[in-house]
Formats: C-alpha cells, sequence, structure tokens
C-alpha cells in the first residue's frame, strides 16, 4: 500500500509547484493513482533502490530520477529502471 | 517489480476491495531549475523517524497517516538515531538494516550534491508510513501539510520512495 | 386530554379501538371489563405460555379451546419484550400460526435498570404497521403483518406470522434473488416513505423509544466508552470469533485516535434526525421505520418480503431508515468476502429504485442526500462495532476490522463514495 500512499503525496506536492519523481514497487497500484513522474524499480518489496552497499546503482537511480524530471513532457511520464 | 500477490494479506485485501477510484490527470509543475542547482528533498513511506520522535501507530487499521520530519543536519550527526515504525509485515527490513540508503538514500544524495550533480540537499526531508487503508486524512490533511513545509524550504524537486 | 405532542400516546383510530375488541367477540358475546380488572391492567403480565393461550382465548376470542390445546408455542421475545408464536392445529386439520407480542409495563433490563424502555412503543409498532396497510397498494410485494388484534391498555398485539424466513445471508449468495429483493425493498421504501410526506394521518409525533434509542445509534459508545465496556464485560462471551479482550483494546485505541473527530459528525446526526442533517441537501422528513436490521426483514422461501419489529418507527430523516439497513447489508457481505464493487451495486440498485419511488421525477439521488445516507451508515457500522449491541452476524477479527476502517471513512470521507454511488445509480 506504499506505493497508493506515495502516489497521492506526490499528487499532493505537485499540485503546490514541487517537481516529483515516484519510485514504484507495483505497478498495479501506482498506476491506480497516476502521479506525475514515475520510475519503475524491478526490485522488491523493501527495497526501493536495490541492493545494500550498492553505491553506483543507487547513485544510477537518483540520477535517472533527475533525468526524469527535466525530460517528462507529459504528465504520468513512466520510466523503467534498468539495472 | 513486485506484485500484489507478494502483499501480505491484510493490504492486499484492502487494495482489491477498495480500489482506489481512477484519479485522472495528474498536476504537473516542470523543473524549475537545472539539476545541478536544484534543491532535492527525499519523502519516504518507510515509517523512519528519529528515536525521540513518537512513533507512528502500530495499528494497521488505524490509519497512521501522520509524518515525521527528518533534518538533514540531525541525521548527520547521529544516523544510529533514525528507526522504522510501520505496521507492514510484508516491508523486508533486511536491506535498511543494513543500508539505509536502500529506502531513503539521504547519504547517496549528499554525495551527488557534494559532486555538484545537484544544488542542494533540502534541510528537512519527510517520512510518512505508507500502510494506509484509509487515505482520507492524508489526502486532505497530512500531504498538503508535508507539501507545504518543503515548499517553505524552497525545495525543487522530491523524489519519493515506498517499501 | 391526549395532546398530539406527548411522546408516549398515539391516538388510535376507531376501527381497532382496542375497548371495542375487549368488549365483543366474534359470536356478540360481551365481556364486560370490572373496574377491578381494569385496574389491574396496570400490572397486567404476560409471562409463561399459558398466560398467552390463556390470553388469546379468553381476551380476544382468537383461538377455541380446542385450538388452544393443541397448540405449540416458540419463544421470540428479546430483552424486553415478550413474544411467542402460536401454532396451532385447526378444525379442518391444518395447521396455522400467530404472533402475539407483548410489552411489559416496566421494561428494562434486569442488569441495567437505569435504562427504561418507554412501554407505550408497541403503540408505535401498531400505528405504523396500520399506516402501511392504510397506504399499501396493489401488487406491493413487500408487507407488514396484518393486525388480529389490539389491546392497547395492556399491551398486547395479536398478528399475522409472516413466517420464519430464511437467513440473509442465503439471499446474499444467490445473485438473482438479492437483485429483486433489494430493488423491492428499495421501492417500497421509497413509496412509504414518500406518502408520508403527503399524509393526512397524525404522525409528527415523537417516539420516545425512539429518541432514546438514538443515543445508543449514534452517540453513547463515543461519550460512555466505560459504559460500554461494562455491558460487554457482562455480554460477550470469548467464544466469538473475535475476543473480547481484543475488542476491548480496540475500541480503546480507536476512540483514543478518532473520537475527537467522529464525535462531531455523529452529534450532527443524532441531533437533526428530527430537521434533517444541516447543509445537506437531502434531511426529507419522513415516518421511519427506526429499526431497519436484519432480523426486521423476513424473507419468506418464496421470495416476499416482511418488515416486522416497528417499535422504534418515528418521524425524521429517510437517511436513517438506508444508512441502518446498508449497514447492515455491508457487514454481512463483507463478512462472506463479496467484492466491493459487486457490494457497491447492490447497495446502487437498492437506492436506485428507492429514489425512483420517493422522487418519481428525480430518480438519481441528488449528491447531498447521498453524502447524508452515507454519514448514516458509517454510524450504524460503527455502533453495531463499538456499541452494546453488535450485528446480526459474527464477524472475524478481519471482517471486524474491515468494517472498522469503513464506517470511519463513511463518517469522515464519504466523498469518494458518494461520487462512485452515483456512477452505480445511472448506470443502473
Amino acid at each position: 500500500m506504499c506505493n497508493q500512499t506515495a502516489g497521492l503525496i506526490a499528487r499532493a506536492l505537485e499540485e503546490v509547484g514541487i517537481t516529483t519523481v515516484t519510485l514504484s514497487l507495483l505497478k498495479e497500484v501506482t498506476s491506480k493513482i497516476n502521479p506525475p513522474r514515475v520510475l519503475e524499480m524491478p526490485f522488491g518489496f523493501g527495497h526501493p533502490l536495490g541492493n545494500p552497499d550498492d553505491r553506483e546503482g543507487q547513485t544510477r537511480v537518483l540520477q535517472t530520477c533527475l533525468d526524469l524530471a527535466c525530460q517528462a513532457r507529459e504528465p504520468g511520464t513512466t520510466w523503467k529502471f534498468d539495472p | 517489480m513486485a506484485t500484489l500477490n507478494d502483499m501480505e494479506p491484510a493490504s492486499r485485501r484492502f487494495i482489491e476491495r477498495y480500489p482506489f477510484p481512477d484519479l485522472g490527470k495528474p498536476p504537473i509543475a516542470p523543473l524549475k531549475t537545472q539539476p545541478e542547482k536544484a534543491r532535492v528533498a527525499l519523502v519516504t513511506t518507510a515509517g523512519l523517524h528519529l528515536d525521540t520522535d513518537r512513533p507512528f501507530s502500530s495499528s494497521f487499521w488505524l490509519s497512521d497517516c501522520s509524518f515525521r520530519v527528518i533534518r538533514e543536519a540531525d541525521y548527520f550527526v547521529d544516523p544510529g538515531r533514525l528507526v522504522v515504525s510501520h505496521t507492514s509485515k510484508e516491508f523486508d527490513r533486511s536491506g535498511i538494516d543494513r543500508d539505509i540508503n536502500v529506502v531513503f538514500p539521504l547519504p547517496r544524495l549528499k554525495e551527488i550534491a557534494d559532486a555538484g550533480l545537484v544544488g542542494s540537499v533540502a534541510p528537512r526531508h519527510l517520512s510518512f508510513m505508507g500502510s494506509l487503508p484509509r487515505t482520507g486524512d492524508l489526502r486532505k490533511r497530512t500531504a498538503p501539510e508535508a507539501a507545504r513545509i518543503l515548499k517553505d524550504d524552497d525545495v525543487d524537486l522530491a523524489i519519493l520512495t515506498p517499501v | 386530554m391526549i395532546s398530539n405532542y406527548d411522546p408516549c400516546h398515539v391516538p388510535v383510530n376507531n376501527a381497532l379501538n382496542s375497548v371495542n375488541s375487549l368488549h365483543s367477540g366474534p359470536e356478540g358475546r360481551i365481556l364486560k371489563m370490572s373496574l377491578a380488572e381494569s385496574r389491574k391492567s396496570e400490572t397486567f403480565e404476560l409471562l409463561e405460555d399459558h398466560d398467552f393461550l390463556d390470553y388469546l382465548s379468553k381476551h380476544c376470542d382468537r383461538l377455541s379451546e380446542a385450538e388452544s390445546e393443541s397448540a405449540r408455542l416458540e419463544d421470540l421475545g428479546g430483552n424486553i419484550n415478550r413474544v411467542r408464536r402460536v401454532i396451532y392445529k385447526t378444525a379442518g386439520g391444518g395447521e396455522e400460526s400467530l404472533i402475539i407480542k407483548h410489552v411489559p409495563r416496566d421494561g428494562h433490563l434486569a442488569r441495567y435498570p437505569a435504562i427504561k424502555f418507554c412501554d407505550r412503543r408497541l403503540d408505535r409498532e401498531h400505528n405504523w404497521y396500520h399506516w402501511c396497510h392504510q397506504i399499501s397498494r396493489p401488487g406491493q410485494n413487500v408487507k407488514v403483518p396484518d393486525i388480529l388484534h389490539y389491546d392497547r391498555e395492556r399491551r398486547v398485539m395479536v398478528m399475522e406470522d409472516l413466517g420464519r424466513g430464511k437467513a440473509f445471508d442465503t439471499l446474499l449468495q444467490s445473485a438473482a434473488d438479492k437483485k429483486t429483493i433489494l430493488s423491492n425493498l428499495g421501492s417500497f421504501l421509497g413509496s412509504t416513505h414518500r406518502a408520508s410526506l403527503a399524509s393526512t394521518v397524525p404522525l409528527q409525533m415523537d417516539n420516545e423509544a425512539a429518541r432514546q434509542n438514538r443515543r445508543y445509534v449514534f452517540t453513547m459508545h463515543v461519550e460512555e466508552p466505560e459504559t460500554v465496556t461494562r455491558i460487554w464485560q457482562d455480554s460477550y462471551k470469548d467464544q466469538d470469533r473475535i475476543s473480547l479482550s481484543a475488542r476491548l483494546s480496540m475500541k480503546d485505541e480507536y476512540l483514543d485516535k478518532y473520537a475527537g473527530q467522529i464525535r462531531p459528525v455523529l452529534e450532527n446526526l443524532e441531533n437533526s434526525f428530527k430537521t434533517g442533517s444541516s447543509g445537506q441537501a437531502g434531511g426529507k422528513i419522513v415516518y421511519t421505520h427506526g429499526d431497519l436490521h436484519t432480523r426486521s426483514i423476513i424473507l419468506s422461501q418464496e421470495g416476499a418480503i416482511g418488515i416486522i419489529d416497528a417499535e422504534l418507527s418515528d418521524y425524521g430523516n429517510a437517511c436513517f431508515d438506508l444508512g441502518i439497513f446498508v449497514a447492515h447489508l455491508w457487514a454481512h457481505s463483507i463478512s462472506l468476502g463479496i467484492p466491493q464493487e459487486e457490494v457497491l451495486k447492490d447497495t446502487a440498485g437498492f437506492l436506485g429504485q428507492y429514489s425512483r419511488a420517493f422522487e418519481p421525477g428525480q430518480p438519481v439521488p441528488d449528491s447531498g442526500f447521498l453524502a447524508d445516507f452515507v454519514q448514516h451508515a458509517g454510524a450504524e457500522m460503527l455502533r453495531r462495532l463499538l456499541g452494546p449491541a453488535g450485528f446480526n452476524t459474527d464477524l472475524s477479527r478481519e471482517a471486524f476490522i474491515e468494517v472498522l476502517i469503513t464506517a470511519t471513512d463513511l463518517l469522515l470521507d464519504g466523498d469518494y463514495l458518494v461520487a462512485r454511488l452515483l456512477e452505480a445509480i445511472e448506470d443502473l
């Protein structure tokens, strides 16, 4: 249910002008809520940024978020993170 | 990527029985500045808070929509003070116990800020507790309140991490 | 002089005047009531089976000696009222039955003497059935019992037996039956409510018992949780699917978090019963049944619907009847694991027919009315979970929690549901 919660919060933040990127671990749920920008993660529950101590991977996740924030044109733009 | 089958029965039952109505197109606020100048905040639903803060309610059905503020300064002074109180049994905490970046990448964010990839790390970050069968309070009260806090801190970009 | 606004007295239609029925019988015998006997009506009590049989044969000539002798009785009474089903063999060899109901003079629960039940409530029930008969139309497939005898002084009513009926859960498990029944019930309520808007029967009288009851429906469990705890400790056994200790701790936690938010909502519902919830476009003031839970509704094997137990009938907000019924519909449905989409459709079907009958020119109810209805449903759900009286179905812990969460949503954030109901009703 976190995915539902995160999506709802993202919408509220975007409403006041804050750009958001929402990671998703459960696309059925995230897509229902339809947050402004979504990065679908290939990991399981509890691990939105992947494996512990994977510095390179985690940094790449953040970098992808920045790219998505800059490049998305349409509300609801969804990318898939490639691990 | 997880599926509905991976959810624990209580949460799954709520998601399936009470599917959220289609909310339609979301609002969209383009990034006002280049990433190298942007102030970035993290918002997680992992139920994190400082050990001196009130924990989130341990009864799933009470649907605690409140959030906690995690100041960047407080975190780095003593990362050990950050604890979890989350009702979901499916929240696999093995990752978070070893490396906070798995759910709340504040150290990683600081590194990329220091490297100049983003402008700055926001002074305040937020944690909600994501297992919410009822989202009324969230939609009407706590999420807008959270938005005001980040707005007050001139946050340009927020990254949201569910667990 | 009996005032129209005296809560415990109802002017009774002459045709059913209790004095007449005491003084003549089918063979024209006059039973003179002596002065001593008339005084005894104050302390008159039907207690044992033979009291009921005596009454039926001697006070109202409903049973002959032979029928009386053949009779067997079933005790249908609850905590306060004394009710028997009397099954007897007729001269022709067939079997018939009737219901006899007696309200004792001093109605109270032994353990809770402070809670008194107004002893004129049988008048209310009688009045509501009588009125339903007056306004009924041919072809109506929902009925209320025929009144065979009414003894106002002694607080006894003899009525038609509408049968044992089948369990509500059985109904919910058959899609076709369910659709028909909910539709017919909605339609009946819509037309009976509508008729009371223009009624010439003096209906604007307060039912004291119903007023007392509204406190139990809306606010008592929030304002006096310790009273509820005491009642639970007396009445709940740990063999229930959800243990007493689990219930108690959930109630405490829940009220700790939510009492502040829900109290004003519940108080508003309670206080505005007679006038309609303030600020809502709804608030249709009608002659309500007052207690439309699943045991007030008898479903016969053939699909006919009977409505009984109208002693809390009172003139007030139509949403009271609708909310109570739907709260029980949902609780049973959740307990049976019926998917929510289906529950919503069922609710829409019921409300859609209600609306069509209540306001033929406006078959889709307005959102103010639906919002009011939704809150009433939430209030009834909440009180069945947190108050002294529970649902007519034993909820598992998961179902209890789901109903509790749903109730809170309906009370505080019903807007999404209103929108979805409107959609579903429009799609009918």
